[in-house]
């Protein structure tokens, strides 16, 4: 097996690595931000209430 | 110490400041370790470049095992103690968990095709981080499948506390068994089989990956108390109007 067969095999391993990582890190982001306006909303509809 | 961090409150004061400290350290050891990695360790006289792949394999399998150690253990204290912040982590863990397995199979699969001559191989130590993969994915199901978020998290508890008899067998499958799979070169009795050339960008990988996995579930845990605060709000609502 010749050194860029070897180089292939260790990109694809590295690019998936960082694929499945940055999948994850953007749904925690993601569902974080979603779930930090869903709060937000709902202290809004309190003082609202309150008012 | 158990008690003491089952306020989500107080718990929530703990991870403002254990979060961005963790994100800086993960960033700074990933390049550490990756420059390490690709600059500073030699090709193995028989593996050649291809050990590269091992940086990210072997750190990736590491955290598999330790994430669902954790839930194991969390889930045992959430059922026991009704501890809310243990009954929330595993939720929060295990997207995190099944990802590194998952990269762990593929990274595997990308080195074995090259060394082995196969992509895949129902090998012991092989085949039982597939099932941790099912499992962690069979989790994650459970939980969201029930309308009352407890009965889902109780039932998830039980399902990750069977499942941990996968964990030992995953570790010593390669003692116990003839397998294709090579034996512990690091976590072994006596001295690590491996050169300090290739053990220090393991380690240094392996506390990156550690510390993206303190981040991103500080982040998770986070999301799932507000989400909790807002199911408990959303119960007490009719009985205001």
């Amino acid at each position: 097996m010749s050194g860029a067969d070897h180089i292939q095999y260790i990109t694809l391993a590295y690019q998936a690595a960082t694929v499945i990582l940055l999948a994850v890190v953007i749904e925690s982001l993601w569902a974080a931000a979603r779930m930090a306006r869903a709060a937000k909303d709902v202290a809004d509809d309190k003082d609202g209430a309150a008012k | 110490m158990i008690r003491r961090f089952a306020n989500p409150t107080r718990f929530l004061s703990l991870i403002r400041w254990v979060m961005p400290v963790a994100s800086v350290l993960c960033v700074a050891l990933l390049a550490l370790g990756l420059w390490l990695a690709f600059f500073g360790s030699p090709p193995d006289y028989q593996q050649g470049e291809t050990v590269r792949i091992m940086y990210i394999h072997v750190p990736a399998a590491w955290m598999a095992l330790f994430i669902y150690t954790s839930m194991a253990v969390s889930a045992f204290v959430g059922l026991v103690w009704k501890h809310v912040v243990a009954e929330l982590y595993a939720r929060a863990a295990a997207l995190i968990g099944a990802a590194f397995t998952l990269i762990c199979l593929v990274t595997g699969a990308l080195w074995g095709q090259p060394m082995w001559g196969t992509w895949w191989a129902w090998d012991v130590r092989m085949t039982s981080v597939l099932v941790l993969f099912f499992l962690y994915l069979g989790y994650m199901a459970l939980v969201s499948a029930f309308d009352d978020p407890q009965r889902g998290i109780n039932a998830g508890a039980v399902l990750l506390l069977v499942g941990v008899i996968n964990i030992p067998i995953i570790k010593f499958s390669v003692d116990w068994w003839q397998t294709l799979h090579q034996p512990a070169s690091v976590t072994r009795i006596g001295m690590p089989a491996i050169d300090p050339a290739m053990l220090w960008p393991l380690i240094i990988m392996a506390l990156a990956f550690k510390a993206l996995f303190i981040a991103l579930v500080c982040l998770r845990l986070k999301t799932e108390i507000i989400r909790r605060r807002l199911a408990v709000r959303q119960q007490q609502l009719p009985e205001h109007v």
